[in-house]
């Protein structure tokens, strides 16, 4: 890939997870051989379904996983080696991570000011200076000062998630991994939180790696676009390009499958259904990341790539 | 009441009993389900979409009471049947399709026994009960169903799970086909795949389906009729063209617009605020506090339900002669524009 | 209702103008919060004190506490000060007395008459009534009614509430006595459980994996130790006392708390806040303290009120056996063994202490129910 301002350079990143001993060891590979990058301030979407590695991918980043394989930078610099204290504390005043649940992501033993200030107070800010800017941070997520002594239950879905986005955005990170942020909130409230990401995102000048399967909100959102299936990205473009020209035959029938609240098209629509055995055939060539045209970059072997060539013309 | 009505609901109200109070989960909802459509019932969580044809079937959590209204199916007001009764027509006359497929299915019982369960209370012999088991799930889209009837729940995928669940609710032969939330739980491929069995066998057994969901997406594929209800009511009833292209309820608006679809690039227009609490539901327009065209008379007095065309109902003050004009948003219409033109592409 | 808009219904046309101006409303913010900020465990407690059950259970608790903490030095007996004239005085309260009930009177049988008359064997006045009068062979016996505190000799004024004991000993005094004792090994049994079991659970729980697969097995081999052998070895080595039954009550007591502790550990250190606070870097002391460990705390307070019932009845069925702590030291344990002993003669001497152990289970466990259901967090905010 292009040696551009990249703020992330994931590199053939692999994460697998055993359970059991002896025989009835099992290893599943969560994550298998992912290489992407971010740019600075852009927004980069990783969609999949469920158990397709994307939350895994995020989460191994950040490192609340131990990467099995391959390497991460953040910044230059290798994020996938050993943890150190020094590792640990130049990956949480960089990088901050929005959950999904907005009843499970707070800690209902907290108060409000405690929950966001705790990232402050742990880089040894003062108490009276971590007031203001959880005051600050508040008003910032549209919330007010009185809330900061309530505790979670009292609030609702929405606004739990923007206290969640509020601490993470307290530390003043780089980058944020946001993992399916909106999807746990009813349909009323999801429009508040995108418009406040979206919001803090040009005040801040953020780089978002965002998680999600609802694509309809990852397009509007991202800039570019991975698409993950069983652990391998598929398919990397930019959001435009990902939804007028997909070529992957996963990310194919993935888009045709998002239901467009739009009864005429709808009804008429044609899924396309995606069977590997029978879409690909890799007993020959092996499939790897490739470069179809600038900035699209398809899974595929090399006979796949010059039929893709050929499709775009 | 025409003939081609199968279920008519009618200013039902239901009732909780919770920690805090009573909780006016339904609050005067009646509808009409017509022979062989499709009628969606599409809210937020809490908008007492689930709770109204819980009622209907009869499968109400015990600390919830129907305060008034009543149910009529084939004539009989099912409000006032018992529990043997219910328990009949949920065999045979209306299958039931959930959210969650795991839940509702045993877990210690072959999928196959479960799906005859069915057939043999109906009074099948066990043989003819497995051959007709093996065929529900030849049309529900089951590989190799002769191996998978004798295995357990937990060795099928979510999607295969629900077109078990679906199987089961066909057992019985049933006119009416409820879906609450069938998809909400599965992936979108396989949401697709279930929403066209969903619509195959509808055609294919004239059924009438209740689809209970919040995803308009889905709304738009399944609906022939549209119900949007909201804080307990409904708030806006047409057919899909009516509520998609000529939305007259500025909830209804908020709701098409606030989800961007593929083609948006502004800014979302977010409905502020979150739903009213139920235990004491705001007087007037439970939306008006969220409402940016709200009237004085929204906060007083709940609006009727207006007649826009024979099929297109929306209960907003916006409609009274005296209100002032307000047209739907900008970035709607232009939405709708759009959508209209993919309609004529397609 | 369904109106159609070109026929309004009178009502509706009536309707004033103005009521159809636009709303001035502020829509735009969150709604204000109207009541107060409410903690988890003043939520708690809140709950638990609108429980009509759980409040009785603690004002009994308390009482018995107070009780146990006053009465033994009011009585003007000492707990081992031993009366052998005075021994197994039936029960007398002031007040009560003058009703006939608790007086201090006692039913004695087949004395031969002549000797009622004996003023040394019954002090004058002592005899309140001839019950029945029969022949036995040659001699005329009979049933009397005595008023047992002259009878021996016990000073006008001076009352034992509950009796004696074999040894003349108060038993209210003891009692009480024994009832401080009693609660002070349940309390230090389960003080030092719910410590060694807190630690040790949650490093199970929280590095989870080798540790933990050691520390469960290790429990294990603990927990599979007959816990009667286990005590009779500690009396042994130790000698009977306070420290050695604490000590036979710790060595197995543990493992239930470490087990519940490493299971809420196992629940929460996956869930998102928790995550959360992991890439906010924050250190393991913390997670363990500030974000796992509260949460277990309504689950430990709970189980400790269940164990506390438990520990005074394992004490007291040690002293049943003949280990319990050493005489004349008194536990409740002690008691009821001495007075099964003289059951059928002297029922006041196991009714009383049988009561207050009752009291003491049946308050603990429904305090521990209540508690359970304050703090359950699934129920946050009701009321």
């Amino acid at each position: 890939m292009p040696e551009q301002d990249n703020i992330l350079e994931v590199s053939h990143l692999c994460q697998t997870f055993t359970s059991g001993h002896g025989s009835n060891r099992i290893v599943v590979k969560a994550v298998d051989d992912v290489s992407f990058s971010v740019r600075r301030a852009e927004t980069f979407g990783l969609v999949g379904e469920s158990g397709c590695g994307k939350t895994t991918t995020g989460r191994t980043i950040i490192r609340l996983y131990d990467p099995t394989s391959g390497t991460v930078r953040f910044g230059g610099r290798v994020i996938s080696g050993k943890m150190t204290r020094e590792l640990s504390s130049y990956l949480s005043s960089n990088i901050a991570m929005i959950f999904q649940d907005p009843i499970e992501s707070l800690n209902p033993r907290m108060t409000i000011e405690e929950i966001i200030g705790e990232g402050l107070l742990l880089r040894g800010v003062s108490r009276a200076r971590v007031h203001e800017a959880v005051v600050e941070m508040l008003h910032k997520v549209g919330l007010t000062e009185e809330h900061a002594t309530r505790y979670p239950h009292e609030f609702s879905g929405g606004q739990r998630q923007r206290i969640g986005i509020a601490r993470a955005m307290i530390i003043k990170p780089k980058m944020i991994i946001a993992d399916e942020p909106v999807s746990a909130l009813d349909v009323s409230i999801q429009a508040q939180v995108i418009n406040l990401l979206n919001d803090l995102k040009e005040e801040m000048g953020l780089t978002i790696l965002f998680i999600a399967h609802n694509l309809s909100v990852v397009k509007y959102f991202s800039d570019r676009i991975g698409v993950m299936y069983y652990g391998k990205l598929v398919e990397v473009a930019e959001s435009d390009d990902l939804y007028a020209k997909p070529l992957h035959p996963y990310t194919r029938a993935l888009l045709s499958a998002i239901p467009q609240p739009n009864p005429l098209t709808e009804r008429k629509r044609q899924r396309i259904d995606y069977v590997p055995e029978r879409d690909h055939d890799y007993s020959r060539e092996k499939p790897e990341m490739r470069e179809v045209e600038p900035e699209h970059f398809v899974y595929c072997s090399e006979s796949e790539l010059r039929a893709y060539e050929k499709q775009l013309g | 009441m025409d003939n081609d009505v199968i279920l008519s609901v009618r200013d039902l109200r239901v009732s909780f009993r919770a920690y805090g109070g009573i909780v006016q989960a339904v609050r005067g909802v009646s509808f009409d389900l017509h022979r062989g459509e499709t009628l969606a019932i599409v809210g937020e969580s809490g908008s007492g979409k689930s709770v109204s044809t819980k009622a209907v079937m009869g499968i109400l959590p015990p600390n919830a009471f129907i305060e008034e209204g009543s149910i009529l199916y084939a004539g009989e007001d099912l409000t006032k049947a018992d529990e043997s009764r219910m328990h009949e027509i949920r065999g045979h006359r209306i299958g039931l399709v959930f959210q969650d497929p795991l839940s509702a299915l045993n877990p210690i019982m072959k999928v196959g026994k479960q799906i005859m369960e069915v057939l043999v209370r109906r009074g099948m012999n066990k043989k003819d009960a497995r051959s007709r088991a093996l065929e529900l799930m030849r049309d529900v889209g089951i590989p190799e169903p002769e191996r998978r009837i004798e295995q357990y729940p937990f060795q099928f995928s979510g999607g295969m799970r629900q077109r078990i669940v679906i199987a089961i609710a066909l057992a019985g032969d049933p006119e009416i086909l409820i879906c609450d939330e069938p998809t909400t739980a599965l992936d979108v491929t396989v949401q697709a795949k279930i929403l066209e069995l969903i619509n195959t066998i509808k055609e294919q057994r004239n059924l009438s389906v209740i689809f209970i969901t919040h995803d308009l997406g889905v709304v738009a594929q399944m609906a022939d009729r549209i119900a949007v209800m909201y804080a307990g009511k409904i708030v806006e009833t047409g057919t899909a063209e009516e509520i998609f292209f000529e939305p007259a309820h500025p909830y209804t608006w908020a709701l098409l617009s606030s989800m961007p679809d593929l083609e948006t690039r502004e800014r979302l227009t977010a409905i502020p605020g979150a739903p009213p609490n139920m235990i004491a539901p705001p007087a007037g327009d439970a939306f008006a506090a969220r409402n940016r065209y709200a009237l004085a008379i929204d906060f007083k007095r709940e609006p009727p339900l207006f007649r826009l065309s024979e099929t297109h109902l929306a209960a907003t003050w916006l409609l009274h002669p005296s209100a002032p004009k307000v047209e739907m948003p900008r970035e709607l219409k232009e939405r709708i524009r759009r959508m209209k033109e993919a309609g004529s592409r397609a | 209702m369904i109106v159609e808009r070109d026929r309004l219904p009178e009502e509706l046309q009536s309707i004033p103008a103005e009521e159809f101006r636009r709303s001035e409303r502020d829509w735009q913010t969150d709604e204000r919060f109207t009541t107060e900020p409410i903690g988890f465990y003043k939520d708690a407690l809140r709950r638990l004190f609108s429980n009509k059950v759980s409040v009785v259970s603690l004002a009994a608790i308390v009482i018995i506490i107070v009780l146990a903490l006053i009465v033994p030095n009011v009585t003007g007996y000492g707990y081992t000060e031993q009366n052998v004239k005075q021994k197994n005085l039936p029960s007398k309260v002031p007040g009560l007395c003058r009703l006939g009930i608790l007086d201090g009177t006692r039913v004695l049988t087949n004395i031969k008459k002549t000797s009622i008359s004996d003023p040394k064997r019954y002090p004058e006045g002592c005899v309140l009534e001839v019950i029945r009068e029969y022949k036995a062979g040659k001699q005329t016996v009979v049933d009397v009614k005595v008023d047992y505190y002259k009878y021996c000799g016990v000073p006008e004024g001076e009352y034992h509430w509950m009796g004696t004991d074999y040894l003349g000993r108060d038993i209210l005094t003891r009692l009480f006595k024994g009832t401080r004792i009693s609660l002070m090994i349940a309390f230090l049994s389960v003080v030092t459980n719910l410590i060694i079991g807190v630690v040790y659970g949650s490093v199970a729980g929280y590095y989870g994996g080798r540790v933990d697969l050691f520390l469960t097995h290790l429990a294990e081999v603990l927990d599979g130790l007959p816990y009667i052998v286990v005590t009779i070895l500690f009396m042994l080595w130790l000698g009977s006392g306070m420290l050695s039954i604490v000590l036979a009550l710790t060595v197995t007591g543990w493992i239930g708390t470490a087990r519940l502790t490493r299971a809420q550990f196992y629940r929460y250190k996956g869930r998102e806040y928790v995550l959360a606070a992991r890439t906010l870097g924050v250190p393991d002391k913390k997670l363990i303290f500030r974000h796992i460990l509260p949460n277990t705390v309504g689950p430990l307070i709970t189980r400790a009120m269940i164990a506390v019932p438990g520990a005074i009845f394992s004490e007291s069925f040690l002293a049943y056996i003949g280990l319990g702590i050493k005489p004349p030291e008194p536990s409740i344990g002690i008691l009821l063994s001495e007075g099964q002993k003289v059951l059928l003669q002297y029922p006041n001497q196991t009714f009383f202490p049988a009561v207050l152990i009752s009291v003491l289970m049946i308050a603990f466990n429904m305090l521990s129910n209540g508690l359970r259901d304050a703090m359950d967090p699934s129920r946050r905010g009701e009321d």
